[in-house]
């Protein structure tokens, strides 16, 4: 007797409908993970090979790159280490500054909210721009050379963000649980702790992990304010990394000796060596939070 | 010694703001929804009118109401979550405002259960002790005893995801009792239980306040919830008090219309435009004279509405004759569903070995009222 085939009935039009979305999410999907491949046999290259352009299936596969990169380890083992530490300590000050931020705006007591509100909002779309921020971090903070600067300028707390957990407040804690709260003698501090902010574990995974990629790959800010090299996060290491190989490449001034240490020396696969380096810990933790992650992003949105 | 006075309390909640570049379709109309309710000022919808009241130790009183009627904005003044703009509410003389809140020691059941959906039902019932700072072992020994009278024992190490609906309203009960409050607020908390659940948390109730003592104060639009707790009863109708008395008089003698056809099932049978002539009014053919006081409040050729429970409609040899259109049985009583002269009536009957069996469609009674149980009503619903 034949076997039943076990299928699912589809509505008329619906069969197209599932092809075509087949087809764009494959495309989507091709723009996200080609780069990515590219990156990875780029950084297996050898720099001879590169000087025609990029190939997925290099022409001379080659460790330089990362016997480069080897070489450099203790200075890039370090900038990692503080790349990690600023990560770690920035993402966890942002977290507990944008959620007692956004608490009170969601608290329908708090008269003040709507000023206050409309100031973080007036914030996300106007800023004092670049030289009046670099004036007062370093002329009233005295944030140069320090790590200060890459925990503080810009990524300590973002409008958007507390806009996002100010909605998921709002959309999916129930008021009259913070009224219950209220009513059984606990203080505000008491219902922040333990009540909302454990009741918020999507968004703020979301949040902490745009803080946490927001801090890991912030550069600009050790371009701004850093000079020392001990000093330098893997982000910045990169990009001082690549302008000095530019520069041995480029000048006129250099001798003999230079012009042939810099003609072995790898740039573009050590580049992609490099941004592969600063991309395994997204990589490892991401698979981990990937569920509270869409979550967030999901509810957060949601208008309360 | 916990008393409660509200003094002219009256409660506004401003109109619905229409503004921003979205939903300005969907905000019109909850405006507009809002500008048709019954009692509306130019500031915005009044929930609350003028309402006074006194709430003595101990007491256990239902607000009993329709739906929109202010029964919990009267509830959320009384807790301290909403602020009156007229009126004053004094808890043992003090002002509940300048009261700080760890200090009014009231404990409140919402409707929705409101539950700690991140703790445990150990850690929800033990939350108003622990930020009491009270030491764990005195918290374990209060919860285990608050979780054995309300049948929690084996549930304490659940979450609220894991309860039934009349778990988790055992879980709201026992953690608003345990912290012993002296004022307990209970916000419709068997709205969503099945009849047999009702029924268990209601002899809970009555344990826990035999038990505690706490002055209880019960919001409800279930009348049979309100007449078997309740000692008191204030009954509220778009935000005015109705009456404001003792369950037997609301039942026994409503000071209007609404409160005779609001409280007692079935709905109080109102017999409409019943001209008084010399002193009296005739009822089911007969005569019935009114008293001295009654005779102040109406005079000759007046109409008046006059109104009988069915309980107190006598079925058997004398009286009028009325047809039967359908009988429902509820519990150990029969009702009996009657036409009579075109009218609708009610009567209820016990269902007793030595009774009628049934009625049928279309069988002819005689009915009676009861002369000592009629009530009387003036045109604009006040009771004569």
């Amino acid at each position: 007797m034949a076997k039943k085939k076990n299928t699912i009935t589809l509505m008329k039009g619906e069969r197209e409908f599932h092809y075509a979305a087949l087809v764009i999410m494959t495309l989507m999907m091709l723009f996200c993970i080609v780069p990515l491949i590219l990156m990875v046999t780029v950084s297996f290259s050898s720099e001879q090979s590169l000087v025609y352009g990029y190939r997925f299936i290099p022409d001379e596969w080659s460790l330089d790159a990362y016997a480069f990169m080897w070489a450099k380890r203790a200075t890039i083992f370090r900038a990692y280490g503080l790349t990690i530490l600023v990560t770690v300590i920035g993402t966890a000050i942002s977290l507990v500054m944008t959620s007692m931020f956004a608490y009170p705006l969601s608290r329908k007591d708090f008269k003040p909210r709507n000023v206050i509100a409309f100031i973080l909002f007036f914030t996300m779309l106007f800023n004092g721009g670049m030289t009046a921020s670099y004036m007062v971090w370093t002329r009233l903070f005295h944030i140069k050379d320090k790590i200060w600067a890459y925990l503080l300028p810009g990524s300590l707390m973002n409008g958007m963000n507390v806009m996002l957990v100010r909605n998921y407040f709002n959309a999916n804690i129930p008021y009259s649980i913070i009224e219950a709260a209220r009513l059984d003698g606990a203080k505000d501090w008491t219902i922040y702790s333990k009540i909302m902010v454990p009741l918020s574990k999507p968004i703020m995974t979301t949040i902490g992990l745009f803080s946490a990629l927001g801090y890991w790959n912030n550069w600009t800010a050790g371009i701004y304010y850093v000079n020392n090299p001990k000093l330098y996060t893997i982000q910045v290491y990169l990009k001082k990394l690549m302008d000095s190989i530019q520069f041995l490449k480029t000048t006129d001034l250099q001798s003999e000796a230079t012009l042939l240490a810099s003609r072995n020396l790898p740039t573009e696969s050590a580049r992609m060596a490099i941004a592969i380096i600063a991309l395994i810990p997204v990589l490892i933790v991401y698979p981990f939070i990937q569920k509270e992650l869409i979550k967030g992003m999901v509810v957060g949105g949601v208008k309360g | 010694m916990t008393d409660i006075r509200l003094e002219d309390v009256s409660m506004i909640y401003p109109f619905h703001k229409v503004g921003g570049l979205f939903y300005r379709k969907e905000q019109q109309k909850i405006l507009e929804a809002q500008k048709a309710m019954p009692y509306t000022s130019n500031e915005g919808v009044i929930a609350l009118q003028h309402f006074s009241a006194r709430i003595d130790q101990g007491e256990f009183v239902a607000v009993l109401g329709p739906s929109g009627s202010g029964k919990t904005t009267l509830l959320r003044i009384i807790a301290g979550l909403e602020r009156p703009p007229l009126g004053t509410v004094r808890y043992d003389g003090c002002d509940l405002q300048q009261i700080d809140i760890d200090d009014r020691d009231i404990a409140m059941v919402f409707q929705n259960y409101s539950l700690y959906p991140n703790q445990t039902v150990y850690q929800n019932i033990a939350f108003p002790l622990e930020v009491k700072h009270m030491p764990r072992e005195e918290i374990a020994r209060e919860v285990e005893k608050i979780a054995g009278l309300t049948g929690l024992t084996d549930k304490l190490r659940k979450m609220p995801e894991e309860l039934s609906g009349g778990e988790k309203q055992r879980v709201a009960v026992a953690r608003a009792m345990v912290k012993d409050p002296k004022l307990l607020l209970l916000d419709e908390p068997f709205a969503n239980l099945d009849p047999l659940m009702k029924k268990k948390m209601r002899e809970l109730l009555r344990k826990l306040h035999e038990n505690y003592e706490t002055t209880i104060i019960y919001v409800t639009h279930d009348q049979y919830d309100a007449i078997s707790l309740a000692e008191r009863i204030i009954i509220l109708k778009d935000g005015i008090t109705q009456m404001d008395a003792s369950t037997e008089e609301v039942y026994n003698r409503p000071l209007n219309r609404f409160c005779g056809e609001f409280l007692g099932l079935p709905v109080m049978n109102i017999i409409e435009d019943v001209r008084v002539d010399k002193g009296s009014f005739e009822l089911f053919g007969e005569k019935h004279a009114l008293n001295a006081a009654q005779k102040k409040k109406c005079r000759d050729r007046d109409l008046i509405d006059v109104g009988i429970r069915g309980t107190n409609i006598q079925i058997g040899d004398q009286g009028v004759k009325a047809e039967v259109e359908y009988v429902e049985i509820i519990e150990a009583d029969r009702i009996i569903h009657l036409g009579l002269e075109g009218r609708k009536l009610t009567a209820v009957e016990k269902i007793n070995d030595a009774g009628r069996l049934t009625y049928l469609k279309g069988d002819a009674v005689m009915i009676k009222a009861d002369p000592d149980r009629i009530h009387l009503f003036d045109k604009e619903g006040n009771r004569i």
